[in-house]
C-alpha cells in the first residue's frame, strides 16, 4: 500500500474537522432540549428522587457542555462542543501515533 | 445512554471497568499489529465526527430524544478494535471534560458503546454483506447493525442498571429497548448517510485494512 504524501494526509484533515466544526455550528442551534432514552426512563419510573441524589464524582471544567462567561445555551454548547471536537481529535491522533511508535521500536 | 455516577453499584461499575479495562488492553495490542499512517488522521476525524454528532440530539416522540452512537460507523470503516479505542477515547473525554457519564460509570458505558457497539456492528455488518453485495450491502448492512448496536447497547445498560438494583429489570429492560428501538432508526440513517458521503467524496476509505 502507498502511503499518502503529508499534503494529502493534512487535506484531509482539514477538510474533515471543518465538516465536523460546520456541522456543530449549523445543528447545535436546533438539537431537542428533550431527556435522552435513558433520562426518560429514569425519569418516568424514578421521578420520587430528585435531580441532587446523584452527585457526580469529580468536577469537570465544562459540566453539560456550558461554559462559564456565555449565558446562552446554545452558545456554550457550541463553544464546547468545537472545544472538544479539537480535544478528541488531538487524543485519538496522539494515541495512534503512540501505538505505531511502539510498533516501531519492538 | 451516558451512564451517570450513583446509578450503578461498586460491584457492577468495578466489574464492568474491569472487563472494558481487558478489552481497552487487547484492543492497542490488536491495532499495533496492523496500524498504519494513512489509519492515524482517519482515526482523529473519525473520533471528532462521532463526539460532534453525540451532541446532536434528535426528538424520538414521547417527549424524548436519542443521539447518535457511532460505534457502527467506526467499526465499519477501521474494524472492532478501532472502534473500541475510539469509543473509549470519546467518552473519556466526555466524562472527564464534559460530565457526560459518570467516572464510575465509564468502564459500562465503554463496554455498552464501544465494545458492544462495535463488535455487534462490525460482524452484523459483515454477515449481511455477505448476502447483499455493492453499494445495497454497504447500507443495508450499515442501517442493520446500527439499530442492532443501538438496541443491543441499551439492553445491557439496563441489565447493568437490574443488577445494582437501581431499577427492576422487568420495567428497564422494556422500557430502554423500546425507546432505544426508534432511536436506533436515526442511528442507521446518520451512519448510511456518513456511508454514503464517504462513497461520493473518499471511497477508499471503505475499503482500508481493518484495524
Amino acid at each position: 500500500m502507498n502511503l499518502p504524501n503529508i499534503k494529502s494526509k493534512t487535506l484531509f484533515i482539514a477538510f474533515g474537522l471543518s465538516f465536523v466544526i460546520g456541522l456543530v455550528f449549523l445543528i447545535m442551534p436546533f438539537v431537542s432540549q428533550k431527556p435522552d432514552g435513558l433520562q426518560k426512563v429514569v425519569d418516568d419510573t424514578m421521578s420520587f428522587l430528585k435531580k441532587d441524589d446523584f452527585k457526580p464524582t469529580i468536577n469537570v471544567p465544562m459540566p453539560g457542555y456550558t461554559m462559564p462567561g456565555l449565558k446562552h445555551k446554545f452558545d456554550t454548547k457550541q463553544y464546547a462542543g468545537i472545544i472538544g471536537v479539537f480535544v478528541v481529535f488531538g487524543v485519538s491522533v496522539f494515541v495512534g501515533y503512540l501505538i505505531r511508535k511502539r510498533r516501531k521500536n519492538l | 445512554m451516558h451512564i451517570p455516577d450513583g446509578f450503578l453499584d461498586t460491584k457492577t461499575w468495578i466489574g464492568m471497568g474491569g472487563i472494558s479495562a481487558v478489552f481497552i488492553g487487547t484492543a492497542i495490542r490488536k491495532v499495533n499489529k496492523k496500524i498504519t499512517e494513512k489509519h492515524i488522521p482517519l482515526l482523529g476525524v473519525t473520533a471528532a465526527f462521532v463526539f460532534a454528532a453525540q451532541m446532536f440530539n434528535f426528538p424520538v416522540g414521547g417527549g424524548t430524544s436519542g443521539h447518535f452512537m457511532g460505534a457502527t460507523l467506526i467499526a465499519v470503516l477501521l474494524g472492532p478494535w478501532a472502534s473500541v479505542l475510539i469509543m473509549t477515547t470519546v467518552l473519556t473525554v466526555q466524562c472527564l471534560i464534559f460530565q457526560d457519564g459518570g467516572l464510575t460509570a465509564l468502564g459500562a458505558n465503554i463496554f455498552n458503546m464501544g465494545i458492544v457497539g462495535g463488535f455487534f456492528g462490525y460482524y452484523i455488518n459483515t454477515l449481511l454483506q455477505l448476502f447483499i453485495h455493492g453499494k445495497k450491502g454497504i447500507f443495508v448492512g450499515g442501517f442493520t447493525a446500527s439499530w442492532c448496536t443501538i438496541v443491543l447497547s441499551s439492553v445491557c445498560c439496563a441489565i447493568e442498571l437490574g443488577i445494582s438494583g437501581t431499577m427492576p429489570f422487568k420495567i428497564v429492560i422494556p422500557a430502554m429497548a423500546g425507546i432505544h428501538a426508534i432511536i436506533g432508526i436515526g442511528e442507521g440513517f446518520i451512519t448510511v448517510a456518513t456511508l454514503s458521503l464517504l462513497i461520493k467524496v473518499r471511497p477508499d476509505l471503505l475499503n482500508l485494512q481493518k484495524i
